[in-house]
């Protein structure tokens, strides 16, 4: 465990010395997250005013709020991660640490306004056996980042809704790390609009005996850019690990959707299934996807990953065209749909999450984000 | 007579070899043989110069050379690279003339030469399945045979230095042009290094029948080989085509430690021509190989590489294609195997520029006692590229607790209209199907022979038939060692 | 009134698939459209509706509006209806919110998805009911994991959402056991009872032991080779295709 402060003299030195990133993303592309956006608000001085956002929540976290903050970090992110991270705790000003009992829980972030980086980081501790549904919101009107970690001590089983509402006219990125000890089980969905530049990078631990579903969304419309990283990292026995993502890249968009599958050596007799796709709306749409897989032990159970790329088929145009709906119908149909079939794993938090997934769809096609249609190649 | 590590079938008993524990066991110890000239020292312009001078050769090339030694001093190593410490290229031999006087029978060799080529068997594949036929022994070409197949038809088939001397208006043309020399730090370090290789050169509306073959050995430890391999094929008339099955194969002695294989392959594949490129990668487990393969593909061209990586310590090699044309096509197939503490890095790229082109890959990877198998990939369609198509599937085997699987693939779809999708699993060999082959009284290594050959089947399906009965043989023979353990 | 296709030619590229077509389907009439597989029957159904991939000529007519130049979407909102031999795949999508939105789109001319018509529902649970399926199908993604007998049964339930005045049905007896068989042939009969258009596309004719034909066309080639009565499908049975092959 160290203290708030140390972490912030370390990233303060760390952060100039840092990459953002070591190892290229491709041979092609040196990194689908475009730093360049991050590092102009490097540094920037400047206020920063919370607001309480709209709704009812249990935990309100942050300066407007009514939970107490931390002075000792014992989390999951190392200040000397890269770049990002040691600026995150540069910048952090407050701590939250939330231990949380069986039940429901609305956890909402302080809205940051400022023109500076604003960090933002949350614990979440689930006791031993607990059961309980969670559901993070943040919505923030300023560049900067926020670490979630969520550490579910041994058999306990959450299901956890987080829902992140960037400013689109900042950089942000977000830190989001789960911890599954032994035994434990959980249930998960993270969805995200767009900013400038999103990057959410999502790194999922589990040791011997958990268990873990979850499921990633995020729309990238006009020419805002999402970077969705979701890793997982099997370190024991008997774990399995269902991860799936989708994105869905209009107007000019890039959607970037990728992760890693680790199983290593003590995770024997391990389950791993890591699904990714992208559906290219507009015409200037892209799409990038890694589907990454690394298996230090021969003794796994099953180990499978695909990816996809694609706008809808003509076949499946003329199909819904044949029952009376224009391609923008179809397509918005197939959108709105896929969008909600995601959330199948989830129960308590389900209907906030939908809302959210529907209210976001909803402005797209009301703002009339997505002009461009027309079918893809089959 | 044993024919094995080369792709063309010999009705031999497998048997005979089957005590053997692969190539480099069944060449025996490196023989010591007398060496003309050797080279080692700091890469530098002196070195480089000295090269060029010893191969008599023009001044475009050795310009070409200097400007590649610059790039290799100003790039940085490549981070991706794992599993490798740093290579010192300077601690190798880069240039090595074994003395022996090159030409077109295998008779003119001395000895020792001979009885490497005749255990590979091939002088008797070249007599009876090839139109052509050149090997290069450390850094030259030793023999070349151009049969009557190549020269009725006005194909060029030499080797790639002798290339520059007689046809150096084309070889201007197209070398360096596919794979650029600054591409990364390994290539710009092959440019300045480059000795022996083949080249061939297809006139339009030509089909060669029977394949060529190039052949590569390293005689010696501490030795580095950068050959290099030039295809071109000239665009052909509308309605017209040409066809080339090219087929290289490797192999080592064994050796008391590493020697360095830096290879280069360049196709140039010209409108409605379709070039058939078969590596057999089966090195002794003394070589580093970094095999860089790159073609560009015009206007409904086909590009297929087939590599089977078997041998070498560590293997890198992603065979390119660029679809630049329209309609062009490529397909990818590779078989990985890494037995032992070996480090396979292998996959493929495809690039799409063009529209209505089309993309294929197919991976399968074998690890086995502790190896490490990787896919490595990237498929990126451009803008433009408009209702292109790729597909690629990667299925990794793992035949024992210690040995380990990675499958990383990237796809970069910069035009909507294209539709992209990959699939990957990895499997092992499970205990349950081990104990039931034992039960019928089949040894594990012989059982493990036969899950791989299962598991390869259906690509073997989609390769010439030359090409699956090495392959398959090959297989045979790196199990066959784990016989005795069950 | 009727559904009348007028000299009507199909090609993809340089391959021409179907060779001047006329035929005329009039409303409250079944006809039976058989021939051997690749004889151009399924294309004929898709240039119809108006799959863009073809390149055609001739004329299509309902109920005397031409047709041909329309998009897919807008001939299905005048009243033609297909059902699909091999219906696509649609992941994500649920067979309930497919028949919300065909259903919404025919009443009001727009599609809102997020409204949900609870009648709908209880419309679709009966018809389901009434073809042999079970009421669980409507939380199933559309196509997804069907089997054959369920595909035809669910494109049958899409189309009278639909309430298309003329109906295509492609291969709608393919994959199904007797019983289903009939089921489709009584629905047939009722739709024909309620004035509509049937265009049934078969290969082996199992559907004419419930369906009465008034016509029967044989297609060969991409061209109709013969027009008759119930008369020709013993013909073809007793025979096969190869008397009309020259």
């Amino acid at each position: 465990m160290s203290s708030l402060d140390a972490l912030k003299e370390e990233g303060a030195s760390l952060y100039r010395k840092l990459k953002w990133q070591e190892i290229s993303d491709s041979p092609m592309v040196k990194s689908y997250t475009d730093w360049s956006m991050y590092e102009k608000y490097l540094g920037l001085g400047g206020d920063v005013r919370y607001e309480k956002p709209e709704g009812n929540y249990d935990f309100l976290v942050g300066d407007c709020g009514n939970v107490e903050p931390s002075y000792d970090y014992n989390g999951y992110i190392k200040v000397n991660e890269g770049k990002l991270a040691a600026y995150h705790f540069y910048e952090l000003e407050r701590l939250y640490k939330l231990k949380v009992s069986s039940g429901r829980h609305k956890i909402a972030f302080c809205v940051p306004k400022s023109k500076k980086w604003v960090s933002n980081h949350l614990i979440l501790e689930l006791e031993k056996g607990s059961k309980a549904s969670i559901v993070v919101h943040e919505q923030r009107r300023s560049p900067g980042s926020t670490a979630i970690e969520v550490l579910l001590d041994e058999g306990a089983d959450l299901e956890l809704s987080i829902i992140l509402e960037p400013d689109e006219s900042f950089p942000s990125a977000y830190i989001i790390r789960k911890v599954i000890y032994n035994e434990g089980s959980a249930n998960s969905f993270t969805f995200s609009t767009s900013s400038y530049m999103n990057r959410i990078e999502e790194r999922n631990l589990l040791f011997k005996g958990s268990r873990l579903r979850h499921r990633s969304l995020v729309y990238s419309y006009r020419n805002l850019k999402v970077d969705n990283i979701m890793d997982t990292i099997q370190i024991g026995e008997g774990s399995e690990a269902y991860v799936a993502g989708l994105g869905m890249a209009f107007d000019s968009s890039l959607s970037s959707i990728r992760g890693t599958a680790v199983i290593s050596e003590e995770a024997r007799k391990s389950v791993s299934d890591l699904g990714i796709e992208a559906l290219l709306i507009g015409d200037g749409a892209r799409a990038y996807t890694m589907p990454m897989m690394k298996i230090d032990t021969g003794d796994v159970t099953a180990a499978n990953h695909r990816a996809s790329q694609q706008r809808l088929s003509r076949n499946l145009l003329f199909y819904l065209g044949s029952r009376g709906l224009t391609e923008e119908e179809s397509t918005s149909l197939v959108l709105y749909e896929k969008s909600i079939s995601i959330l199948n794993h989830l129960s308590e938090t389900k209907s906030f999450s939908e809302d959210k997934v529907k209210g976001v769809l909803k402005k797209i096609y009301l703002e009339g984000i997505s002009r461009n249609y027309g079918p893809g190649g089959i | 007579m044993k024919r094995l590590g080369s792709p063309i079938e010999l009705e031999k008993e497998l048997k005979e070899v089957m005590g053997e524990k692969g190539v480099d066991e069944l060449l025996g110890k490196a023989k010591e043989y007398k060496k003309e000239i050797e080279i080692r020292g700091k890469i530098g312009r002196d070195l480089i110069e000295e090269i060029s001078k010893l191969k008599k050769e023009p001044k475009w090339m050795l310009n070409l050379r200097l400007r590649a030694l610059e790039l290799f001093e100003k790039l940085p190593m490549p981070n991706w690279v794992e599993g490798i410490e740093s290579i010192d290229v300077e601690e190798f031999y880069q240039y090595v003339r074994p003395e022996a006087q090159p030409g077109e029978e295998w008779n003119q060799l001395p000895d020792w030469f001979k009885e490497y080529y005749t255990k590979l068997g091939l002088p008797e594949a070249e007599a009876y399945a090839l139109s052509g036929i050149t090997t290069v022994f450390d850094s030259e070409n030793l023999v070349t045979k151009v049969k009557e197949e190549l020269k009725s038809k006005k194909v060029i088939f030499t080797s790639m230095d002798e290339a520059v001397q007689r046809y150096p208006e084309i070889v201007k043309q197209y070398f360096s042009r596919v794979f650029p020399i600054g591409d990364y730090k390994l290539a710009a370090l092959h440019y300045a290094l480059w000795s022996g290789g083949a080249f061939v050169y297809i006139p339009r509306n030509t089909s060669v029948i029977n394949p060529v073959e190039a052949y590569f050995i390293i005689g010696s430890e501490l030795e580095g080989q950068f050959e290099h391999t030039l295809i071109v094929a000239e665009d052909n008339a509308k309605g017209e085509t040409s066809y080339l099955h090219f087929i290289e194969g490797c192999a080592a002695p064994v050796l008391k430690r590493f020697s360095f294989h830096n290879g280069m392959v360049e196709i140039y594949a010209g409108r409605n021509s379709q070039i058939y490129f078969t590596t057999l990668q089966n090195w002794g487990k003394s070589i580093i190989n970094f095999n860089n393969k790159r073609a560009i593909a015009n206007e409904n061209a086909h590009v297929e590489w087939v590599e089977g990586s078997i041998g070498s310590k560590v293997t890198y090699t992603y065979p390119a294609t660029i679809l630049k044309g329209r309609g062009s096509t490529t397909r990818n197939i590779s078989v990985g195997i890494s037995n032992g503490p070996y480090i396979k890095d292998v996959g493929a790229k495809a690039i799409h520029v063009a529209p209505d082109t089309k993309s294929i890959i197919i991976s399968k990877s074998i690890s086995s006692g502790g190896g490490l198998a990787t896919y490595r990939g990237l498929v990126k369609i451009l803008k433009g590229a408009k209702g292109s198509f790729s597909h690629v599937s990667c299925d990794s085997l793992i035949l024992d607790e210690k040995s380990r699987a990675y499958t990383l693939p990237r796809n970069e779809v910069d035009e909507p209209t294209a539709t992209v999708s990959h699939e990957a699993s990895v499997d092992k060999l499970s205990e349950d199907q081990l104990f039931y082959m034992s039960s019928r009284g089949i040894k594990e290594g012989e059982a493990k022979a036969l899950i791989v050959n299962g598991f390869i089947r259906e690509v073997l399906k989609k390769l010439p038939l030359e090409t699956v009965s090495i392959l398959t043989k090959v297989i045979n023979l790196e199990f066959s060692e784990l016989g005795g353990v069950g | 009134m009727a559904l009348e296709v007028l000299n009507l030619s199909v090609s993809i590229g340089e391959k021409e698939i179907l060779k001047d077509v006329t035929f005329r389907l009039e409303r409250g009439e079944t006809t039976i459209l058989m021939g051997p597989n690749g004889g151009g029957k399924t294309t004929l159904s898709f240039a119809i509706m108006g799959h863009p991939k073809y390149n055609v000529s001739g004329k299509i007519l309902l109920d005397g509006e031409d047709i041909s130049k329309l998009p897919t979407h807008e001939r299905a909102l005048k009243g033609l209806g297909l059902a699909f031999q091999n219906p696509v795949e649609i992941p994500g999508l649920r067979f309930s919110s497919l028949l919300n939105a065909i259903s919404i789109k025919k009443r009001t001319g727009e599609l809102d998805m997020s409204k949900i018509d609870p009648k709908v529902i209880v419309w679709a649970g009966r018809k389901l009911g009434e073809v042999g399926l079970d009421r669980s199908f409507l939380e199933r993604e559309v196509n997804i994991g069907f089997s054959g007998g369920e595909k035809k049964r669910s494109e049958i339930v899409q189309l009278m959402a639909m309430d298309p005045k003329y109906l295509i049905l492609d291969e709608p007896d393919s994959g199904l056991d007797v019983d289903g068989i009939k089921i489709i042939g009584n629905i047939v009969n009722g739709l024909k009872a309620n004035g509509k258009g049937i265009l049934i596309i078969t290969h082996h004719a199992e559907i004419t032991k419930f369906v009465k034909p008034d016509k029967v066309m044989i297609m060969l080639n991409g061209s109709i080779v013969e027009e008759g009565g119930a008369e020709l499908i013993e013909k073809v049975e007793s025979r096969g295709y190869k008397g009309y092959e020259r």
